[in-house]
């Protein structure tokens, strides 16, 4: 190869190498808005794969704890074991139907009760490694979802819709650290910003030391940072640490949902015209 | 095509292009849905490792150069498009160790299982370190530092059990 083609080579990988780097690092200083096509195309391309993947990985999920329950049949005989197996692959899939169900069903009643436009969505990917905590969701713009409506599930409110494509959203989980909601205790409406502190947990900052929180609290959504509607239900005040010195307590938090286990999600499309105040009542109870 | 003799291994050793096709596309994605599906799901903080590591050392190894840095920005954007955040990471750290695995490879036996499991565990720590540098600061750092130690530990466990295929896949014999 000639000198000058290899020079010209070097130059283009370089120039290609650093355009894809500028690019890959440009996106840490996107505001939030609808996937670029490169990401777009990743995500429609693999979504509809990973989506089946999971299911899949459920049904054997369920299927081995099924196997599992059944282990001591083994000892009784060949003939029972088989039978046995049949009917519990055969109830273990009436009562997953059972659940689903069930789930659906408050879900449903939920939503209802909400009397804002929703959109159902599943979970298709949950991503809880070491440093973020986001999900991707199987409805996109493609649904009427756009940046930043509120996720919730039957339980309160999963997290923010960060990144839409055609047919997919990325959310933002309540216990990711950059995620911030405006939340008031509902007891005695002190207010503080609830952001997210390890995989199970959440912490409500900036509330002064003198004002008075327990654990067993209940903190709702204040309604005032522009995306949650007022009053749905974050999580529970698991612990309180008070350091004298310091201007601020130490609140953890426990989200009322369960974001390790979602499966299906509603994003609301807009907010509710009227406060809902009556959710708090639900939380009471 | 050219025949290239990747750090001693020639082009009729690692197969025909088909099968490095297979690993670039077939055998990363499985590995991937694989990691995305079960391996991030699993309920210890110190199981949810990024298997993708184990074949960016297997690819730095058995391929050429062009082919390592192709997979380190194809494979590296996927996991960030679906990670969402920090991006540039995944891929970071994926070059990272091809960067080592290149600046090692005439001093040490880069064949020997424990070479690459260590590696592997490596740049499975230097990305955790990295992402609990720039996400987390603050008091929590001793305990995710604490979980990245995991990670890496784990990541020399699992690693072998992810490259032992590729070989296979090439059509290599056994070294």
């Amino acid at each position: 190869m000639p000198d000058w083609l290899r020079r010209v080579r070097l130059v283009a990988v370089v120039v290609v190498m650093g355009g894809a780097m500028l690019y890959v690092l440009s996106l840490n200083f996107r505001p939030p808005a609808q996937m670029d096509m490169l990401q777009r195309t990743v995500v429609e391309t693999l979504g509809p794969l990973l989506h089946v993947s999971r299911k899949a990985a459920h049904s054997v999920e369920k299927w081995v704890q099924g196997y599992a329950s059944l282990r001591h049949v083994h000892e009784e005989n060949e003939l029972l074991k088989k039978q046995r197996a049949f009917l519990e692959s055969e109830l273990v899939r009436y009562q997953e139907a059972f659940l689903e169900n069930q789930r659906l069903r408050r879900l449903l009643d939920f939503r209802d009760s909400l009397r804002v436009e929703t959109v159902a969505a599943e979970v298709v990917v949950q991503n809880a490694a070491g440093w973020s905590r986001t999900i991707i969701v199987n409805k996109g713009f493609r649904d009427g979802v756009q940046t930043d409506m509120p996720v919730v599930g039957d339980e309160g409110v999963v997290g923010y819709v960060l990144d839409v494509s055609e047919r997919y959203a990325r959310v933002l989980l309540l216990t990711d650290r950059d995620s911030a909601v405006d939340a008031l205790v509902q007891r005695n409406r002190v207010r503080g910003i609830l952001g997210g502190l390890d995989t199970d947990t959440c912490e409500l900052r900036y509330v002064r030391s003198n004002q008075d929180v327990r654990p067993g609290d209940l903190v709702v959504t204040s309604g005032k940072d522009g995306i949650f509607p007022e009053g749905l239900r974050l999580g529970v005040v698991k612990q309180v640490s008070k350091d004298p010195s310091a201007l601020f307590q130490q609140i953890v938090v426990v989200p009322t949902v369960q974001l390790s286990v979602l499966q299906e999600v509603l994003i609301l499309k807009s907010l509710p015209d009227f406060p809902v105040q009556w959710l708090e009542g639900t939380a009471k109870e | 095509m050219r025949s290239v003799a990747v750090w001693g291994v020639s082009e009729s050793e690692r197969g025909p292009w088909g099968k490095v096709l297979v690993v670039f596309f077939g055998y990363s994605l499985l590995i991937y849905v694989i990691g995305t599906v079960i391996v991030l799901r699993l309920p210890w903080g110190f199981t949810r490792v990024d298997l993708m590591m184990a074949v960016c050392v297997e690819i730095a190894g058995r391929f050429p150069i062009w082919v390592s840095l192709l997979w380190c920005f194809l494979w590296g954007y996927v996991s960030d498009v679906f990670q969402g955040r920090l991006w540039g990471l995944h891929g970071a750290a994926y070059l990272m160790v091809v960067y080592l695995h290149r600046l090692w490879s005439s001093q040490m036996d880069v064949w020997s299982l424990w070479y690459r499991a260590l590696l592997v565990g490596l740049g499975i720590a230097l990305q955790g370190v990295a992402a609990a540098v720039i996400v987390n600061g603050g008091p929590e750092m001793t305990r995710v530092f604490i979980t990245t130690a995991g990670q890496a530990l784990f990541s020399i466990m699992v690693s072998p059990f992810v490259m032992a295929p590729i070989p296979w896949i090439l059509g290599e014999k056994d070294r």
